[in-house]
């Protein structure tokens, strides 16, 4: 996965924990994963597992308190964007990173039009102005597939459908020509036919500007449809990274087999669904050992110990447990 | 199989008022447009189409929370209109559902014991009881795979996952003939759902009751469903055996709407029919077939005359100019 050239980002070992009243939330625990530049990296997990915590450690926008990043470093382009000032980081955020989020209502001011959001987002990172900034504006919308943009750039949020208000807020997070752009959840409101709509808008707007994309879901077909790597987390940790091909015809950590055999499909008969038994613990419990260990049928005496290390079973592909 | 819940050419509109002449009917919501399905013993129903569609209202329209504006509910034969009162709790009792979010449909300050026992207290045809309803629920309690023990034990105290099968021993204590399950499973982790949909099956298989499953993920309907219907904004597009139809896919909506389901393995990949057009409103629907604006094989006729629903095989109806 890549020589320096090609690195992206490097996230390595993260922790951010939230200090609450009932005690210590590891909402992120020791979480490690490179993207590559234009390649698209899935984090897939259940509700809870840390997905957005991660996100938005990223972008440094973790609610300070209670949360607080407590470890590791996150490298982007080489340097570590953990150690630079919060102003330098405003720029960073502004210019190299950028972020969709699930609800496209609460992402878009509805007190201003889509073009005037539009026009704020690209006068702070390409210093146009007048007609030069509108045309661009317009040019955008039209890339996400806007039909008549022109006339479209003067509506407010609420005149468009979920799916177009969607599309304005994937304009408005290219528009500062990011080089990694983080999708958390971005389609989870969306129909069916508006979602692939989308998902192919992310893919053609990553194809002209090679963007990459962290593409966070936990929706395993979207992961099959949209990454290259993809990690799969599991209450705060990452337990397996590989190709997307790894996790879905080789699944190695426990976890990821069950989930694999707990998917309905569409295209094959299922007979009878696989179930994981159990829940994931609190993430406040101070759990030494593997944290699937609980709901686990193959978990030994170890396992409940000490967590296991991280384990290159293949080129590429990553696994956190004792059976490697 | 008989036949056990039917609905004939159900109409439900809703009045839209002038914002500024109190009682000046507008217009109508057409939410649900002439739609005609059964429900079984021992079998499902699936409803799919995308948000809006009618879906909930057509539950709705089952619990008698809304009067229908035109059409008839018959249930074991009998329809529902000539009921006497007796008939008529009866038909209460036998027809529950089971929603979304299982943390808003259970309230907050009854304990699980009360919540499971509330429509068997009020609907105590059988006079039951108190230690007769104290053995019910702790057995309907089993039968979801909650241990009694924590029968005393408030709804937060319970997981996402629990908390669904708590409303599921409440719609199931009075025996129903028919449970409605208004996209009950799809806000649960899909470990937890395999769960509950598994839970699903074998109390079907025990009780002989009848589900209407309704849900926005094509391939949990595919896993529940014997029958299907496919809904666009208020009617039914195609209704015919379930596996028939995911493999035919027969009117231009239901290709669409299939081909923008994520794949199960990334092999799997299809290019998705992308839909142009805008969506129209149920307030606003087209001429012709409602569908037309966005079909890609749209004819004349289509924007002219609305199709009926016609026989294309056994039990297999579609509505569309193109078929038969
Ligand atoms: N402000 C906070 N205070 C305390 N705990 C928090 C806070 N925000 C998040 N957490 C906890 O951090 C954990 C990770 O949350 P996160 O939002 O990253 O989950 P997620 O994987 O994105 O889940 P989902 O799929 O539901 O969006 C959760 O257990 C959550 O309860
Ligand atoms: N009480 C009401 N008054 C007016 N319009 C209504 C009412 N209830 C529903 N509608 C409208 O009827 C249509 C169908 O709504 P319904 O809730 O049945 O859709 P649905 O298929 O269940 O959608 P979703 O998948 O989002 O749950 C929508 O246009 C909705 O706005
Ligand atoms: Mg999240
Ligand atoms: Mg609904």
């Amino acid at each position: 996965m890549g020589d320096n050239m090609s690195e992206l980002l490097n996230v390595k070992n993260l922790k951010t924990y939230f200090f609450t009243k009932y005690g210590t939330v590891k909402a992120v625990d020791g979480v490690s994963f490179k993207v590559d530049k234009g390649e698209t990296f899935g984090i897939v997990g259940e509700s809870g597992c840390g997905k957005s915590i991660t996100a938005l450690s990223i972008m440094r926008l973790v609610p300070d308190p209670p949360g607080r990043i407590v470890g590791g470093e996150i490298v982007l382009e080489g340097e570590d964007i953990l150690k630079i000032s919060d102003n330098e980081m405003r720029k960073v955020r502004g210019k190299k990173i950028s972020m969709i989020l699930q609800d496209p209502m609460t992402s878009l001011n509805p007190v201003f039009t889509i073009g005037i959001q539009l026009e704020e987002a690209i006068k702070i990172h390409q210093g146009l102005k007048g007609r030069s900034l509108r045309e661009r504006a317009i040019e955008l919308l039209e890339m996400v597939q806007i039909s008549s943009a022109a006339v479209r750039y003067k509506n407010w949020p609420h005149q468009l459908s979920g799916g177009m208000r969607q599309r304005v807020i994937g304009a408005i997070s290219v528009s500062s020509e990011p080089r990694l752009l983080i999708a958390d959840e971005p389609t989870t409101a969306l129909d069916a036919t508006i979602q692939v709509q989308f998902l192919r808008l992310l893919r053609e707007l990553q194809e002209k500007t090679g963007v990459g994309l962290v593409f966070i879901t936990h929706d395993f077909g979207i992961i099959a449809r949209m990454c290259q790597r993809a990690a799969v987390m599991y209450a705060g940790r990452i337990v397996e990274t590989g190709s997307v091909r790894d996790l879905f015809d080789n699944p190695s950590h426990p976890y990821t087999a069950a989930l694999m055999r707990s998917l309905p499909k569409l295209e094959e008969k299922v007979e009878r669904l696989a179930s994981i038994e159990g829940q994931p613990p609190p993430l406040n419990d101070d759990i030494q050992g593997c944290r699937f260990a609980e709901r686990c049928t193959v978990a030994e005496h170890q396992c409940r110990l000490s967590y296991p290390d991280e384990t290159e079973i293949s080129d590429g592909h990553f696994v956190s447990c004792w059976k490697f | 199989m008989s036949s056990l819940l039917e609905l004939k050419n159900i109409k439900e509109y809703f009045p839209v008022m002038n914002a500024r002449i109190f009682q000046k009917v507008v217009g109508y919501i057409r939410a649900v447009d002439d739609v005609s399905f059964s429900l079984n013993e021992g079998r499902t129903f699936g409803l799919v189409g995308e948000s809006g569609c009618g879906k909930s209202t057509i539950a709705k329209v089952i619990l008698q929370l809304e009067k229908p504006t035109a059409g008839a509910i018959y249930f074991r034969g009998k329809a529902l209109t000539g009921f006497k009162r007796g008939e008529m709790a009866d038909y209460h009792a036998s027809v529950q559902a089971v929603f979304q979010d299982p943390t808003s449909s259970l309230n907050p300050r009854m304990r699980v014991a009360d919540i499971v026992a509330e429509p068997l207290v009020i609907n105590n045809s059988q006079n039951n009881s108190r230690s007769d309803i104290t053995d019910m629920v702790a057995q309907t309690l089993m039968q979801v795979g909650i241990s009694p023990d924590r029968s005393k034990c408030f709804p937060h105290e319970f997981s996402g996952g629990q908390r669904q099968r708590i409303a599921l021993a409440r719609a199931l204590i009075v025996g129903p003939g028919v449970i409605i399950l208004d996209e009950s499973v799809s806000a649960l982790d899909v470990s937890i759902q395999a769960q509950i949909m598994n839970l699903l099956r074998d109390l079907q298989e025990e009780l002989n009751v009848a589900y209407l499953f309704i849900a926005h993920d094509l391939a949990t309907v595919k896993y529940m469903s014997h029958r299907l219907g496919v809904m666009y904004l208020g009617k039914l597009l195609e209704h015919g055996p379930a596996g028939k139809i995911i493999e035919e896919r027969i009117h231009p909506y239901t290709k669409a709407l299939f081909s923008a389901a994520m794949p199960s393995h990334p092999d799997l990949i299809k290019e998705e029919v992308v839909l142009t057009g805008e969506v129209p409103s149920a307030f606003d629907l087209p001429e012709g077939c409602r569908f037309h604006p966005r079909c890609d094989r749209a004819m004349k006729i289509c924007s002219e005359v609305e199709p009926d629903l016609k026989d294309v095989a056994e039990n297999y109806q579609v509505a569309c100019h193109l078929y038969p």
